[in-house]
């Protein structure tokens, strides 16, 4: 067993993080990987700030104001 | 003495939009709406349904909407929620299936690795977004880059990032395995990173 994944590995367990935990393995493969790899810490952050953008996406108006309180049992759960 | 009737002074230069200014929009919303409902569903018919669905709330509702959200923000949350019902309705299943695979994106994510798996060339740090015109501009090249998805791929992205679905629903829906699930998404935001590092960063939007 490796000790930490390899970066093509860890790109796709950041994008996985997104949509649902992770087991406990792969969190600290994760952590450890990332605390020695900048390359894949700058991935994180790209994931991340995608992430944050999309539930945003096709509002051309993009002022920040979602429609959140359109319907409060909308189904845009974001973890 | 004033004149508390604003109905009867449309005209008056202080008072707000008049309802009617509403119909100059409704072109431009319908194309906007239509084509993020083509994307999302994947089917025409069914699009243009949902989008006539959304207009008609939003032409009897919008006078008395509350909140600050722009029209088209507005109208593209109720579309947002006409899009999830419709895939959340128990007889779609059979219409949502995917076909073909995107098999182009799958090239692509492997060329950013070398053999042993790790990255080919050094991801650059992304400057984030400092203000609201920096964070539109990149939003318009986010909603660029997903449109340039494979349309399985974007589809699947668009219920995860945009709909808001979890990842079982989605499996569900479409009839794919939680392993095919994961791979698309993964696929879809690496094509995205690439896409956004071309077109936003490479650009020197924020440089």
């Amino acid at each position: 067993m490796n000790i930490t994944h390899s970066c093509k590995r860890v790109a796709e367990l950041l994008s996985q993080q997104l949509d649902e935990p992770l087991d406990l393995l792969d969190r600290l493969r994760l952590r450890v990987h990332l605390s020695m790899c900048s390359d894949c810490r700058n991935v994180d952050d790209q994931l991340k700030s995608m992430h944050a953008l999309s539930a945003d996406l096709f509002g051309d108006e993009n002022d920040g104001i979602g429609d959140q309180d359109l319907a409060p049992d909308g189904p845009a759960k974001r973890p | 003495m004033d004149h508390p009737a604003p109905h009867s002074a449309p005209q008056a230069a202080a008072a707000g939009p008049p309802p009617a200014s509403i119909d100059l929009d409704l072109k431009t919303l319908r194309a906007a709406l239509l084509r993020h409902a083509r994307f999302t569903v994947g089917d025409v018919t069914v699009a243009e349904d949902l989008v006539q669905d959304t207009l008609i709330v939003v032409v009897e509702n919008h006078a008395s909407r509350r909140g600050e959200a722009s029209l088209t923000t507005w109208a593209k949350g109720v579309l947002r929620h006409k899009i999830a019902d419709w895939y959340r309705a128990p007889d779609r299943k059979r219409l949502t299936q995917l076909a073909g695979e995107d098999d182009r994106l799958d090239e692509d994510t492997d060329a950013l690795y070398t053999s042993e798996g790790a990255h080919a060339k050094p991801v650059p740090r992304w400057q984030q977004p400092e203000n609201n015109t920096e964070r539109k501009q990149m939003m318009t090249v986010l909603d660029r880059c997903v449109s340039h998805l494979p349309e399985r791929t974007g589809r699947v992205f668009l219920m995860r990032e945009w709909l808001g679905f979890e990842n079982a629903e989605i499996c569900e829906t479409l009839n794919i395995s939680a392993e095919n699930c994961r791979t698309i998404l993964h696929r879809a935001r690496t094509a995205l990173r690439t896409c956004m590092q071309r077109d936003w960063i490479g650009k020197g939007t924020l440089a």
